[in-house]
């Protein structure tokens, strides 16, 4: 930023530099999701919650090896939840292995095509986990009322997606986004369906406080140049956003001026 | 061996078994086994864990005292990578 002013954000009362927030799935190995990750810049990182493989894992570098929970703020999600309850159930178990830490990413699925969130299964669990004492960051869907009701039950970011989750189809519904931002008082998020760097970027112009994905790195051919890249567009689209575009006009006006001329 | 480890080998020995579900397979321990028992036995390392029986969290402050019940629904998890 060119201003003296750091340009953070602040999610649970600790502020961020980085406004990418990136997912840890779908990697080759571990080896290269640290690798995309440290080049993301992120500060943010989601992981899931799932079984132990009981006897066979004990030397198996685990996530959190190449995450450490003093460097990176860790996210863990309710990906896979098709209920209230499961989602509940995984982030009291989160929160227990992270050693009381009461940042989740809650996301209820509603079916299996679209992944879209059963946003009436997310109310309940949302209700529940704020209660329990959790920072509920909260996936949804491109609906601006639903993402007004999320942010008065007390989420501290609600997470609208760009596309369905892994689509990589970019922003299908930029007007509801730009709504969604303008009513918000909670930081608000594109979460699912970016596809490349362009389609962060126009989540930042559109003034979101940020962009978590995962596979539009992840599966890039080159994750770890995708990550560059996304770095850059992250933050190319928030300057953009504060810099305050100029008015698309139909047509042309000329850059140089008409005096002067001497033809 | 420390004693301690014989004294409760030698105790594990004079319980009778009995089956549980560890992560969705059919488990035998020992009857009156603590959680802190099974968690040994698993032998986790030094990787971040958190455990839930019956569908209910079990916070690691409780695993010495709480002990199994046959047919008791255990779910060991931990963080993997995800989105």
């Amino acid at each position: 930023m060119p201003e003296n002013r750091p340009d953070t954000f602040t999610i649970a009362g600790k502020e961020y530099n980085s406004r990418l927030l990136v997912g840890t799935g779908k990697y080759k190995d571990m080896q290269e999701t640290g690798d995309a990750i440290a080049t993301s810049g992120a500060e943010i990182v989601t992981v899931a919650v799932r079984r132990t493989n009981i006897g066979q894992n004990k030397n198996e570098p685990n996530i959190l090896d190449i995450l450490p929970p003093d460097r990176y703020t860790i996210l863990p999600n309710t990906a896979g939840c098709y209920d209230a309850e499961t989602a509940v159930r995984t982030c009291k178990l989160a929160r227990e292995m992270l050693d009381g830490h009461n940042l989740v990413k809650l996301e209820v699925l509603g079916d299996e095509k679209t992944l879209f969130p059963d946003v009436m299964q997310t109310f309940t669990a949302a209700e529940e986990l704020i209660k329990d004492g959790f920072d509920v960051m909260v996936y949804t869907n491109d609906d601006p009322i639903v993402a007004r009701e999320l942010e008065k039950l007390g989420c501290i970011a609600v997470m609208p997606l760009a596309a369905p989750i892994g689509s990589g189809l970019g922003i299908r519904n930029k007007l509801n986004i730009r709504t969604i931002v303008e009513n918000a008082n909670v930081p608000i998020l594109v979460d699912a369906g970016v596809g490349t760097a362009s389609d962060a970027a126009e989540a930042m112009e559109l003034g979101c406080d940020g962009v978590l994905m995962n596979t539009a790195i992840a599966a890039a051919d080159n994750p770890i140049l995708m990550a560059s890249a996304m770095k850059k567009a992250i933050e190319a689209g928030r300057e953009a956003f504060l810099a305050g575009r100029m008015p698309a006009k139909r047509f042309a006006s000329a850059s140089s001026p008409i005096e002067g001329m001497f033809f | 061996m420390r004693l301690q480890d014989t004294l409760n080998q030698i105790s594990q020995l004079r319980r009778s078994p009995m089956q549980i579900h560890l992560n969705g397979e059919e488990q035998q321990v020992s009857e009156n086994t603590t959680m802190s028992e099974l968690v040994q036995k698993l032998n986790l390392g030094e990787q971040r864990f958190a455990i839930e029986v019956n569908g209910e969290l079990l916070p690691r402050g409780s695993f010495s005292q709480h002990q199994l019940q046959p047919g008791d629904q255990v779910e060991v998890v931990q963080a993997i990578g995800g989105g």
